[in-house]
C-alpha cells in the first residue's frame, strides 16, 4: 500500500487583522463610492484606449487574414488587445465590450487549430466591437446588445457542433 | 446593510500588473478605499525586489504577464526564498476565468481570485475575506499555500462524497484527493 502524502498545516497568524482598524456603525458604501469616483477619473483615458484598440484590432485582423506575418505572433497580439479590453471596459460602463472580448478570448484559448473558419469567428467579434464603439453603446446595450451576444453565441455553438461532429 | 468598515490606511499593498492603465485602475481603487501605502511593480522581477525591500501586507497581481508569468511569481513568493514572506496574502486578478486558469492560480497558492473587470466593491470584498477568514497554510510534496478547503466542519454528518473520504486523516488536501 502506498504511503499517504505527508501534509503539514501552518496556522495563519493573520497580521493584517491587527493592522486594520474596525469602524463600527460605518457602512463601507461611502468608501466604495469614493473609490468608484477615483476610478471614474480615468474614464477619459479609457475612451482613448478603446478607440485606439479598435483601430489596432482592425489592423491586426487584416494582417491575420492576409497571412503575411507569423500567424502565432499576430494571433497573440490580437488576443492581448482583446484580453486588455475585456479586463478594462466593464469598469468604465462598457460591460458589453467586456462580454464580447471575453467571448473572443475564450474562443481563441479553446481552439486547438486556427484556420480560416476560426479567423472569421474572431472577425465577427471584432466587427461587433467596432459597432459598439461607433454607436457608443454603454451598459449591456439593451435589446441591441442582447441580439449581438445571441448572434455571437449562435456562431460559436454552430462552430462547436461542427467541430465535435467532425 | 453592513454596520462596520475596515479602515485600510495602514495596510501596505503591492500592485503587480504589466499593463500601465490596468495598474492605474487598481491603484486608484485602492487609494479610493483609503489605502495609503500602494507600491507598484510592472513585472514579477520588480515585484520580488519590492517585496524584499519593503514590508507588504497584500499582493494584488495580474496572472497573464509578459516576462515573468503570474504563476512563476506566485510560486517564487510561496517558496519564501531570499527574504520573501511566503504567507503574504495574494489576490490574483485576471480576466481569464476559464476554469483551468483559475485552478492553476489556486493550485499555485493564491489566496483570493478577482475577475476583471474589477470593481471597488469586489476588491474591498476580497480584502475583507482575507481579514475575516484567514486560511491556514498547507504544505504537501507538491503544494504550499492557503488551505484550498475553505470550510472544514468536524460536525459534518452528510454523505462522504470523495473517493478517499475514509477517515478525517484523509481530509487534508486536494492533491491527495486528486491522486486517489
Amino acid at each position: 500500500m502506498a504511503d499517504k502524502p505527508k501534509v503539514e498545516f501552518i496556522e495563519n497568524p493573520n497580521p493584517l487583522r491587527k493592522k486594520v482598524k474596525v469602524e463600527h456603525g460605518v457602512d463601507p458604501k461611502g468608501m466604495i463610492d469614493r473609490a468608484n469616483k477615483k476610478v471614474a477619473e480615468l474614464s477619459g483615458e479609457f475612451e482613448d484606449i478603446f478607440a485606439e484598440s479598435i483601430l489596432a484590432l482592425g489592423t491586426t485582423m487584416k494582417t491575420l487574414r492576409s497571412g503575411a506575418e507569423d500567424e502565432d505572433a499576430t494571433l497573440a497580439a490580437l488576443r492581448r488587445l482583446l484580453h486588455d479590453l475585456r479586463g478594462q471596459a466593464g469598469t468604465f460602463g462598457y460591460p458589453l465590450v467586456s462580454q464580447v472580448g471575453d467571448s473572443a478570448c475564450k474562443f481563441i484559448d479553446l481552439s486547438e487549430d486556427f484556420g480560416v473558419t476560426e479567423i472569421e469567428v474572431i472577425g465577427m467579434h471584432i466587427d461587433a466591437l467596432k459597432a459598439i464603439s461607433q454607436a457608443k453603446i454603454k451598459g449591456d446595450g439593451g435589446p441591441v446588445g442582447a441580439e449581438l451576444m445571441t448572434g455571437l453565441r449562435k456562431v460559436i455553438t454552430k462552430y462547436n457542433e461542427r467541430a465535435s461532429g467532425a | 446593510m453592513s454596520s462596520k468598515t475596515y479602515n485600510l490606511e495602514s495596510v501596505a499593498v503591492l500592485v503587480v500588473e504589466d499593463n500601465r492603465f490596468m495598474r492605474n485602475i487598481l491603484v486608484n481603487v485602492l487609494k479610493g478605499l483609503g489605502v495609503q501605502h500602494v507600491a507598484e511593480a510592472r513585472d514579477g522581477y520588480e515585484a520580488l525586489e519590492e517585496m524584499r525591500n519593503t514590508p507588504t501586507d497584500i499582493v494584488i497581481m495580474d496572472w497573464e504577464m509578459d516576462g515573468m508569468h503570474g504563476s512563476k511569481l506566485l510560486r517564487t513568493i510561496r517558496s519564501g526564498k531570499r527574504g520573501l514572506n511566503p504567507l503574504v496574502p495574494v489576490v490574483v486578478v485576471s480576466a481569464n476565468t476559464i476554469v483551468r486558469n483559475v485552478l492553476q492560480a489556486r493550485d499555485t497558492g493564491m489566496t483570493e481570485f478577482l475577475a476583471k473587470p474589477v470593481s471597488a466593491a469586489a476588491l474591498y470584498g476580497r480584502i475583507v475575506a482575507i481579514i475575516e477568514n484567514p486560511r491556514r497554510f498547507v504544505r504537501t510534496g507538491s503544494y504550499f499555500g492557503p488551505d484550498r478547503r475553505r470550510r472544514f466542519d468536524p460536525e459534518y454528518g452528510g454523505p462522504r462524497r470523495r473517493a478517499d473520504d475514509r477517515s478525517l486523516d484523509d481530509l487534508d488536501d486536494l492533491d491527495a484527493v486528486n491522486q486517489a
